[in-house]
């Protein structure tokens, strides 16, 4: 069971407080997108936790997800896979850049 | 937050700034597309940290404040109606229409639903059987694959109260447009993060082959933006201009073709007609034919003719000609509670940007 944040929340009636709103202090919800943990799949929609918050997105736009991958989430839709190597790969390399300064 | 947090660093940016002022040799304006990277880059105060010969330009990326006013006093039309529910994101209350706005309509009594999810407004349609349901729909190709599945599923459950007044637009015809006339100079381009996650690299191969600009594909936090930067620098530098991907952790070369397949069976393109900009061509959507039915377009009201205050300068802002600082209305009757302009109503808009940061 993964345990979300102490947070407490109506999850059903207020999904644009979550996640999105709260990433970098707003921003217009047709261009943000955040990156949510999947902790539980029913046909086309996921379970997932953003930031400690649970909420349900589609995942008609991304299909081939499994329970514990990220995926970058956008008004209520998965859009793509958040790819972990590729993240600590470019944080590895600017951070070898920076020490090398 | 994972993702987030780790680029945000304070002392990878401060490499990151001194690896651009080493590599940077020349005065250069680098444009970015996308709203959310302009307030990104206030927030964090990034322009200060440039060395002073690199400008970085707002430009047109913000689906509120490009919809045109036509647009919104048509939605203004239906929400009139008695039998009209008219559902949007909640960015589209406050943008002025020609006289009025949605917020301004609602205050009136009208039955304005703001929905999150594209899918919320089946969910409207499905229970209000007995009235018309019109979702007005705007975004950039971010968004058009969640609305394009709203519409799929819309069809498939069968719900015949629902239509759909399709304001979207296409971000690269936009960028095709703009170097086309220049009346800046452009000598980069921070290409929106999320847009791309969709469309990949391919629709912006123009960008470097005919026009031989560099772009770099950019994430929205500070780290990501710097590195954007340099990566930008360094093309512009070794002349060697391409479409290089900065946000790898997001973005791939082929995109989502799942979502462009979605979009695909749905729309056709369409010119677009782009707030304070005008026509570009192939900029927008049509329905293809078998959805027309739902196309809310088809309804017979009333809609004014539609004018914009004559001194408001979002035009120039949204193109990147002009600052918010040069035009006679910012701050002074212009401001987040009472915007003249859409650049000012939305949060991502240059106008609210440099309200709130400068």
């Amino acid at each position: 069971m993964v345990r979300l944040s102490n947070h407490k929340r109506n999850y059903d009636t207020a999904p644009q407080a979550t996640g999105e709103r709260r990433r970098g202090g707003g921003g217009c919800s047709m261009c943000l997108g955040v990156p949510g943990k999947v902790l539980e799949i029913q046909k086309t929609t996921a379970k997932v936790d953003v930031g400690g918050f649970l909420r349900e997105i589609s995942l008609d736009l991304c299909p081939d997800v499994s329970v514990g991958e990220y995926v970058l989430i956008h008004t209520g839709f998965a859009i793509q896979k958040v790819d972990e190597k590729e993240a600590e790969e470019i944080l590895d390399l600017l951070k070898k850049m920076a020490e090398a300064i | 937050m994972k993702f987030i947090d780790e680029f945000r660093n304070k002392e990878i940016a401060e490499g990151l700034i001194q690896k651009i002022r080493k590599t940077s040799t020349r005065p250069i304006q680098l444009m970015e597309v996308c709203g959310t990277h302009t307030v990104s880059i206030f927030r964090y105060g990034i322009r200060g940290l440039l060395p002073e010969q690199i400008r970085l330009i707002s430009g047109p990326g913000c689906p509120v404040c490009v919809t045109p006013n036509s647009d919104i006093d048509f939605a203004i039309a239906l929400c009139r109606q008695k039998d009209v529910i008219l559902a949007t994101f909640g960015d589209m209350l406050k943008v002025p229409g020609s006289t009025s706005s949605l917020q301004k309509e609602k205050a009136e009594g009208r039955d304005i639903r703001i929905i999150y999810s594209s899918l919320d407004a089946l969910k409207i349609g499905k229970g209000n059987p007995g009235k018309k349901v019109v979702f007005f729909a705007v975004g950039f190709e971010t968004t058009s694959p969640t609305i394009a599945v709203a519409i799929l599923r819309t069809k498939e459950m069968g719900i015949p109260n629902l239509f759909f007044l399709n304001s979207q637009k296409r971000v690269p015809p936009a960028l095709f447009a703009l170097l086309q006339s220049p009346r800046i100079q452009i000598d980069g381009l921070i290409l929106p993060g999320h847009v791309s996650a969709i469309l990949g690299t391919a629709p912006y191969q123009f960008i470097s082959k005919e026009f031989h600009i560099p772009a770099v594909i950019t994430g929205f936090e500070p780290l990501d933006i710097l590195q954007g930067i340099y990566l930008l620098v360094r093309q512009i530098e070794e002349k060697k201009p391409e479409i290089e991907i900065q946000y790898r952790r997001i973005v791939t070369e082929e995109g989502n073709p799942i979502a462009r397949a979605k979009m695909d069976e749905v729309f056709e393109k369409d010119d677009g007609n782009w707030r304070g900009i005008g026509w570009i061509p192939e900029s927008g959507y049509r329905f293809r034919e078998t959805f027309n039915q739902m196309d809310a377009r088809g309804f017979n009201v009333e809609v004014e003719p539609s004018r914009e205050h004559p001194e408001c300068l979002c035009g120039e802002v949204l193109q990147g000609i002009k600052t918010p600082l040069e035009c006679r209305l910012f701050k002074k009757i212009c401001h987040p509670e009472n915007p003249v302009g859409p650049c000012m109503v939305s949060i991502e808009g240059t106008c609210h940007t440099f309200f709130k940061y400068q």
